[in-house]
């Protein structure tokens, strides 16, 4: 596996699947509208290798106010649809605001889809804040770091969750910032459960 | 129809085995991966997820 890997960035070349080209797309637009965002979760351990796939990607887009959300909403509308209701100010206000997720598909799909939340913790904002770049095929993404998202996997503590911590420990466990890793550890309580199942 | 007896303790102990044995085949696909060219292992996802 080549994978260039730094504090500020990975970069990796491989063949493109159907759920990458889908998120790549995607981000691409939230890119060019210039805002903050991560993608976590399972989409983490699909872009470097896990053989499964998902129904739907997990997204923090950092808090804005209406007109920057609705310039992105109509960028956004070009190629996809929100699934959760045709209206940006209903979509901003009776959801994102609220804390409710809203979802996007390609248009005239249902899966898969993007499920995009503001940030609710300060757990959220860090992300954002500590967001590492990934170029993918030199298209760039912005994902939550791996060493919050493998303690996070096996908080959330379902088989497929620390499948994806195990796959990806094991990936990249030499080139983690273990003390920032086991610092989430302690936080999230889970040392026991790192030590018994990737360990 | 009579349904099998059915033993949850034996079922449950099936279920962490075989749940230790996905662990294990996970790090060795991932040992498997990195010893392997991108091109190499991701053609494969290609096929699996889709085009």
């Amino acid at each position: 596996m080549e994978v260039h890997f730094s504090k500020e960035s990975i970069a990796l070349e491989k063949e493109i699947n159907a759920l990458d080209r889908f998120v790549m797309d995607f981000t691409e637009i939230l890119n060019k509208q210039n805002v903050k965002y991560v993608v976590l979760s399972g989409y983490v351990a699909i872009l470097f290798g896990r053989n499964r796939s998902s129904e739907d990607i997990d997204l923090i887009l950092e808090k804005m106010n209406y007109d920057t959300f609705s310039s992105l909403w109509a960028a956004l509308s070009k190629e996809f649809e929100c699934l959760i209701t045709g209206k940006a100010k209903e979509a901003y206000d009776l959801y994102l605001c609220k804390g409710y997720a809203i979802r996007f598909s390609r248009k005239g799909k249902f899966i898969p889809n993007i499920e995009i939340k503001f940030p609710k913790i300060e757990l959220d904002d860090w992300t954002i804040k500590n967001s590492k770049k990934v170029i993918l095929n030199k298209t760039l993404l912005f994902i939550s770091p791996l060493e919050l998202q493998i303690p996070f996997k096996l908080f959330l503590g379902s088989e497929k969750d620390i499948e994806d911590a195990k796959y990806l420990y094991a990936l990249f466990k030499d080139k983690l910032d273990m003390p920032l890793l086991n610092g989430f550890n302690r936080k999230l309580n889970i040392e026991k459960v790192f030590i018994k199942y990737l360990k | 129809m009579k349904l099998p007896k059915i033993d949850l303790k034996e079922l449950e102990k099936f279920k962490k085995e075989n749940f230790k044995e996905r662990l294990i085949f996970i790090e060795q696909y991932a040992d498997w991966q990195k010893k392997n060219s991108n091109k190499k292992w991701s053609s494969g996802q290609k096929k699996l997820i889709g085009r």
